[in-house]
């Protein structure tokens, strides 16, 4: 079992969008070093019910059975749940019309096994893979510019006209030992590529926070300055890090 | 940069809608000809009213993001909400949302996912009853506005700038209405001037025009009257606008012809959207 020898290590971090309340909070996150899965999710803040889409998506892109990064069929399990909860509550007029469009969520998830990775995006949360402490790949967006608020997304109702095909993105790679992993939604990732492509060293930025002794609870300020100094959008911030140590050779993950 | 400030509950932003409901609102609609234009204007703001509550509703409510007044004019200028409601400026858009004066059951057609057609029913709240009284004291109503605004300004001095949507046929009985609408725009948040877009509905069987740059190819003259009176769209709504596939030209302008401004809703910045509306 990996966590015997754990070769890979993951965090996550999270803060909520300033102005709001902790519990409206609507990105999602989940992982499993056992299985080598992990992703994000961000829900869309114009529809309803999302917080609960979004931690849907992200557990089951996780635990599903199969490629849950190659094929979709996994999310008709999530789909019935959310409609399960849902569906059954009374409520106003614009509740309930809100419920019959469904919530939506960005997805990002990724795979890892012996030696490759395989990622699955639908929106605009992002992976970047590092190495030698330097920004290597950057997965499904490579520029700053490439952010506007009507990302791509996955709805709660599953209607065919939502995510259209073109609108899901897939990407593979091999890691190395040493290799860092980033998974992050919009905000934070557009912070991260606007900075790296002005010169400003975003990671190095992020390995002095990474190497503070807890964090997790310095992760919130961390956050505030930079939407206060240097421009990173107000909105809920997701980040997680997986960590593939050095010299060690004995990572197998199923999937 | 201007029209950038976020809106959000402790920086909420503003819309009024002028409702032309003078007795010229008698005839019939040149969009859909079995219909009175009264009936349409009650219809574009009931439903104006319906999606901006809708991208305020969340699982626990509504956040209030905007403050909304609703000001009639046909005979005389008042304030056109009713019920609970009744003779109120402007109302957090919670409150809007929770005191419709009676909602309806209505059918629409949505694509079924199969090439087929379904019929499903939705709810259709009612604000504001179909009437046509009176003349038409635009002025005065784009006057009234501008009374709302200078009350909300002085309270969100640093908001979005505010919205005011007026829906007409076009002939203001009460004077030049450019000079009430240079002196609402004047007004401004510390982001930006405010915004007057219009709706021009009229009994012409002309198509559809919307978010026009110039006033050439606009039908009449009360049609290039308001589209003059109109603001130009604001470089990020201008933005929305294109990526919601309008074939914009550059200085396009907050008018429609013979359509509705719905859109203008879904182009505001609350946060990540979904590109849906009730039409």
């Amino acid at each position: 079992m990996l966590t015997e020898i754990p070769s890979l290590r993951w965090y996550a971090f999270h803060t909520h969008k300033r102005g709001n309340t902790p519990d409206e909070y609507e990105d999602a996150f989940a992982g499993d070093a056992a299985t080598g899965r992990f992703a994000v999710a961000d829900g869309a803040s114009e529809s309803s019910f999302t917080a609960a889409w979004a931690k849907l998506l992200v557990e089951n892109f996780v635990t599903a059975k199969g490629r849950s990064w190659h094929d979709l069929d996994w999310l008709a399990s999530p789909r019935q749940l959310w409609a399960n909860d849902v569906d059954a509550q009374s409520l106003p007029w614009y509740a309930e019309e809100k419920r019959e469009q469904g919530a939506y969520a960005t997805l990002l998830g990724v795979a890892f096994s012996r030696r490759a990775w395989h990622a699955l995006a639908i929106g605009d949360s992002c992976l970047f893979r590092l190495r030698g402490g330097k920004l290597g790949k950057s997965f499904p967006l490579a520029h700053s510019s490439d952010f506007g608020n009507q990302p791509a997304l996955l709805g709660s109702r599953g209607r065919p006209a939502d995510t259209p095909s073109q609108s899901i993105r897939r990407a593979r790679g091999k890691w190395r030992p040493g290799d860092r992993f980033l998974l992050m939604t919009d905000a934070l990732a557009e912070w991260m590529l606007r900075r790296h492509e002005q010169g400003q060293r975003p990671v190095e930025d992020m390995d002095r926070l990474l190497a503070e002794p807890a964090p997790q609870e310095v992760f919130a300020a961390w956050v505030e300055e930079r939407r206060k100094n240097q421009g990173l959008r107000n909105d809920d911030v997701t980040l997680v890090v997986i960590d593939f140590m050095a010299n060690d050779l004995s990572f197998r993950a199923k999937g | 940069m201007p029209y950038s400030a976020e809106i959000n509950r402790t920086n909420p932003t503003c819309f009024v809608f002028l409702v032309d409901q003078s007795s010229s609102m008698l005839k019939p609609f040149g969009g859909q000809p079995d219909k009175q234009k009264a009936e349409g204007v009650a219809d574009a703001i009931n439903r104006l009213l319906q999606n901006l509550i809708l991208k305020c509703a969340k699982s626990d409510g509504i956040r209030d993001y905007f403050y909304v007044g609703v000001i009639g004019y046909g005979g005389k200028v008042v304030s056109a909400l009713g019920g609970a409601l009744a003779g109120q400026a402007l109302v957090p858009i919670s409150v809007i949302a929770n005191n419709p004066l009676r909602v309806e059951q209505r059918t629409r057609k949505v694509d079924d996912g199969a090439g087929g057609i379904l019929e499903q029913k939705f709810k259709f709240p009612i604000w504001v009853e179909a009437k046509a009284i009176g003349r038409t004291p635009m002025c005065e109503a784009l006057k009234l506005a501008r009374q709302y605004l200078e009350m909300f300004l002085g309270r969100f001095a640093d908001c979005y700038p505010p919205l005011v949507i007026n829906i007409t046929d076009g002939m203001a009985t009460d004077g030049d209405p450019r000079l009430d609408a240079q002196a609402l725009q004047k007004l401004t948040s510390s982001d930006g001037n405010v915004l007057l877009f219009n709706a021009h509905l009229s009994a012409k069987r002309a198509l559809a025009i919307e978010y026009p740059s110039l006033e050439d190819p606009l039908p009449d003259n009360f049609a290039k009257l308001l589209f003059r009176m109109s603001s130009k769209l604001p470089p990020r709504l201008f933005e929305a606008a294109r990526a919601d596939k309008f074939p914009l030209q550059p200085e396009a302008r907050g008018f429609v012809f013979n359509a509705d401004l719905v859109s203008v809703i879904r182009f505001l910045d609350i946060g990540t959207r979904v590109a849906q509306t009730i039409r």
